[in-house]
C-alpha cells in the first residue's frame, strides 16, 4: 500500500494530517475539502501538500522528485488549478471558468484538483455558482476550500464540506520544525516558536524576510514611547499611522497580542506570553495599570479595528486610539 | 537538440497554435510549444482541452532531442526575422533560435514536464475533408455558447448504417446534417467540442481519419493530429424535436430570402422581432425598433397553404438559411409551433427554429 508523509511534511496539525493521509491510503478522500483557521496556520501550505500527495506517482508521497511532483512545484501540473491571489476577490466568471475547466477528464493523473485559497473573498455570486459542482462534484473533482473561518463562508457552501478546523500549533513543534527544516539554533528557534503565537508561516516569512522582525520590534517600541509621552507626540503618530502603505491593522493586531501578555502577567500567568522578548516592559505594564484598565485598552483597540475594517475616519480613530493610552513613567 | 527549418513551415504552424496556446495562462508551460526531434521534428501544443501535433517532414535534424519555446517570443522572431531558415538548438536549459545575423537565448522550461498526449485509438472513419468541413459549418453555428450547458455546446457525431449525422442545439434552433459517408464503422452518439471543430475547418487535405475514442477525439490529416476531450453529458433527443407535419410549404431563393432577412433586421427593438406574413406569392417582413422607425421588405415565393402569419428573431435565422442551396424550403404547421427550412433538392440538411411569441 502507498504511504504518505504527510505527518512529516506539515507542522503540527497532527489530527488533520492523520485523517487525510488516511483517507488517502485507503482511496476514500472526501471531494470537497474545507480548511479553516486564523492566518499563517498553515491552510495553504497543507492543501498544496494534499494535492501533491494526490498527483505524486512514487511509494512515499509526496517525493517531490518525480514528474508529476516536479510539474506541481513549477506551477505546470495539467490537472491542478490554484485560484489563489489573496488581494483581489473571487469572481463569478473565475468560478465558471474553473467549472469549464472541471467539466474535462483530468489529463494525466486519477484526479482533477481545484484549490480555492481564501474562499471567504469569493462573491455570492461565485459562491453560489460554486454550489453544483461541490454538491455534484463528478468522480474525478476534488475541491480543496480555505478560508480563516467556516462562519465568513455562506453555510451551504460549509455544510457541503468535510471542514477541518486547523488550531495554532504549540511553541515546542514550530520550535522543532525550525531546527529541522531551516537549521535554526535551539535558543533562536524557542523565541521565534514563542513569538509566532501557534503560527508557523509567521516564523518562516520571519526567516526568509528579516525586516519583518526589526518591524515588528519598532512597532512595540512605538507603543512604549508612546505610554510615556504628551499628546504632540501621539497626534503625530496618528498622523503616521492614517497614511497610505502604513500597516495600521497589523500594528494594532501586534499591540493587541502586547496587551494580552500584560493581562496575563497581571493575573500571574507568566508562562504563555508570546512578546517574550519584551518581560521587562509587560511586567512593568502589568505593576502599573488596573485589570480594569487593561481591559478598556483591548476592548478599544478591537473597536478601533472594527471601525477600520468599515471605512469609519480612520484619523478620527486612531487619534481616539493613541490618546486614550495609559501615561506611563519610563 | 539542432534543427535547421524553414521559416515558412513554423509559419504555418503558429497560424494553427495561435488559435490554441493560452497566452495569458496560469501554467507558464501552457504557453509555449514543444519541438521534439527524432527522424522528424513534431511540434506540440496544447491548452489541455485541445492538443495539436505536427510532424514536419521537410527538415534538416543535425542532432536530435526536444526543447520547449515561448509561443509569444517565437512568433515575434518569425515575424520580423524575414529570413528562409532558422537554426533552433539547446545549450543547457537554454534554447537558442539563431538566424543570419541574429541569435535568441531564450529561457527554456523542462520539456517533461509537458503535458502527456494520449495516442489516437477508437473507432475510426476515414472521410473527404471537404464533406466534414461542410457538415461542421452546416451546424456549427447552432451549438450554445452558454456556459451552463456542456451538453449542448458542442456538435453531436453520429454514424449509423453508413450514414453521418451531425447535429448541434442552443436550445431555440437545431442543425441536423445527414451525409452519406460509405463507412461501415458505426460510432455512438458522441459530443465534440466546438473549438475542436473549428481548428478542423482550418486544416487543409484531401482525406482526414476521425478517430472516436470513450473520452477522446482525433482528427488525423497529412502529419498533423488534433485531439480533444469530448464533451461530457447527454445530448437532448434532437428526433422529437424535428417537426413531421405541415400546412404549408413555402419554396423561396435563398439569396433574396437572406437579402430581405438582413434588411428586416435592420429596424428591430428589443427584445428582436420581425413579422412575417406569408401569402401564396410573397412574405412581406415587417419590424420596428422604437424611437427609430419601422421597415417592410416584400420577398417573392410560392407558398401551398393557408395564408399565415409568425414572428421570428431575425438572428436565430440568419446562419442557418446562409448554409442553404440556391432553393430553400420553408415548411410550417402553425405561429407557435417550430418550423423547418431545409434544401429543396434533398434532404440531407434540416434547419429547425422556434418562432417567437407575438405577445414579447
Amino acid at each position: 500500500m502507498n504511504q504518505t508523509r504527510l505527518e512529516q511534511q506539515i507542522c503540527g496539525h497532527d489530527t488533520a494530517t492523520t485523517m487525510l493521509s488516511r483517507a488517502v491510503t485507503t482511496g476514500m478522500f472526501p471531494q470537497s475539502l474545507l480548511i479553516t483557521g486564523i492566518p499563517q496556520l498553515g491552510k495553504r501550505t497543507l492543501a498544496y501538500t494534499i494535492a501533491n500527495v494526490l498527483v505524486c506517482t512514487s511509494e512515499m508521497k509526496p517525493c517531490g522528485k518525480c514528474i508529476p511532483c516536479r510539474k506541481l512545484l513549477s506551477g505546470n501540473h495539467p490537472d491542478i488549478t490554484i485560484l489563489d491571489d489573496a488581494e483581489k476577490s473571487l469572481k463569478i466568471e473565475q468560478i465558471r471558468e474553473l467549472q469549464h475547466t472541471l467539466s474535462f477528464s483530468p489529463h494525466e493523473s486519477l484526479y482533477k484538483i481545484a484549490i480555492l485559497a481564501d474562499f471567504e473573498r469569493a462573491t455570492d455570486g461565485a459562491a453560489n455558482a460554486l454550489l453544483k459542482t461541490l454538491e455534484e462534484p463528478l468522480s474525478y473533482i476534488i475541491l480543496i476550500l480555505t478560508a480563516r473561518s467556516s462562519t465568513l463562508l455562506l453555510p451551504t457552501i460549509v455544510s457541503r464540506c468535510q471542514v477541518i478546523s486547523l488550531k495554532q500549533v504549540t511553541d515546542q513543534v514550530i520550535a522543532t520544525m525550525l531546527q529541522k527544516k531551516w537549521n535554526v539554533s535551539v535558543d533562536e528557534s524557542m523565541l521565534l516558536g514563542r513569538l509566532a503565537a501557534g503560527r508557523p508561516g509567521w516564523a518562516v516569512q520571519v526567516l526568509t524576510n528579516p525586516d519583518l522582525r526589526a518591524e515588528r520590534q519598532t512597532y512595540l517600541s512605538d507603543l512604549i514611547e508612546l505610554t510615556c509621552n504628551n499628546y504632540h507626540f501621539r497626534l503625530d503618530y496618528a498622523n503616521k499611522c492614517i497614511k497610505k502603505d502604513f500597516p495600521t491593522v497589523t500594528i494594532l493586531n501586534l499591540w493587541l497580542s502586547w496587551w494580552r501578555d500584560v493581562l496575563l502577567i497581571r493575573s500571574g500567568v507568566d508562562n504563555n506570553v508570546i512578546n517574550i522578548d519584551y518581560l521587562n516592559d509587560l511586567r512593568r505594564f502589568a505593576n502599573a495599570l488596573p485589570t480594569k484598565e487593561i481591559l478598556t485598552i483591548v476592548t478599544r483597540t478591537y473597536t478601533t479595528l472594527q471601525n477600520l475594517k468599515y471605512n469609519v475616519n480612520a484619523r478620527l480613530n486612531i487619534e481616539v486610539l493613541v490618546l486614550n493610552l495609559p501615561l506611563l513613567k519610563s | 537538440m539542432k534543427v535547421k527549418i524553414k521559416t515558412k513551415q513554423i509559419k504555418e504552424v503558429l497560424a494553427i497554435t495561435n488559435k490554441i496556446i493560452q497566452k495569458r495562462s496560469p501554467k507558464p508551460i501552457l504557453q509555449c510549444l514543444k519541438f521534439v526531434a527524432e527522424k522528424e521534428l513534431k511540434v506540440y501544443a496544447t491548452n489541455l482541452e485541445i492538443n495539436y501535433i505536427n510532424t514536419l517532414t521537410d527538415v534538416e535534424i543535425i542532432e536530435p532531442g526536444e526543447v520547449i519555446i515561448p509561443f509569444v517570443q517565437l512568433q515575434g522572431i518569425i515575424k520580423e526575422s524575414g529570413v528562409d531558415t532558422l537554426t533552433i538548438e539547446t545549450k543547457k536549459n537554454n534554447c537558442i533560435i539563431k538566424e543570419t545575423g541574429s541569435k535568441f537565448k531564450l529561457f527554456s522550461l523542462d520539456p517533461e514536464e509537458y503535458p502527456t498526449f494520449s495516442t489516437a485509438s477508437g473507432s475510426c472513419l476515414e472521410v473527404d475533408l471537404d464533406i466534414i468541413k461542410a457538415g461542421i459549418n452546416k451546424t456549427i453555428f447552432a451549438a450554445t455558447v452558454a456556459h451552463n450547458h456542456y451538453a449542448i455546446s458542442g456538435v453531436l457525431w453520429r454514424c449509423v448504417d453508413g450514414v453521418l449525422t451531425l447535429v448541434a442545439t442552443d436550445g431555440h434552433r437545431l442543425a441536423v446534417v445527414n451525409k452519406e459517408i460509405g463507412e461501415d464503422q458505426d460510432i455512438a452518439d458522441k459530443i465534440v467540442p466546438r473549438d475542436f471543430l473549428n481548428l478542423v475547418l482550418k486544416l487543409d487535405a484531401e482525406k482526414v481519419k476521425l478517430m472516436f475514442a470513450d473520452n477522446m477525439v482525433f482528427c488525423i490529416a497529412d502529419g498533423v493530429i488534433i485531439s480533444s476531450s469530448l464533451i461530457e453529458g447527454k445530448f437532448p433527443k434532437y428526433e422529437d424535436v424535428i417537426p413531421k407535419e405541415f400546412n404549408n410549404v413555402v419554396v423561396f431563393d435563398t439569396k433574396e430570402f437572406e437579402r430581405c432577412l438582413k434588411l428586416a433586421s435592420i429596424l428591430v427593438g428589443e427584445p428582436k422581432k420581425v413579422k412575417f406574413v406569408f401569402t401564396k406569392d410573397t412574405v412581406v417582413m415587417s419590424s420596428a425598433a422604437p424611437e427609430q422607425g419601422e421597415s417592410e421588405i416584400i420577398c417573392p415565393i410560392t407558398m401551398s397553404g393557408e395564408d399565415i402569419t409568425i414572428y421570428f428573431n431575425p438572428d436565430i435565422l440568419k446562419d442557418g438559411i446562409k448554409v442553404l442551396e440556391e432553393k430553400g424550403t420553408l415548411s410550417m404547421s402553425a405561429p407557435e409551433k417550430p418550423v423547418m427550412f431545409s434544401n429543396s433538392s434533398e434532404m440531407n440538411y434540416q434547419f429547425v427554429a422556434m418562432p417567437v411569441n407575438d405577445a414579447v
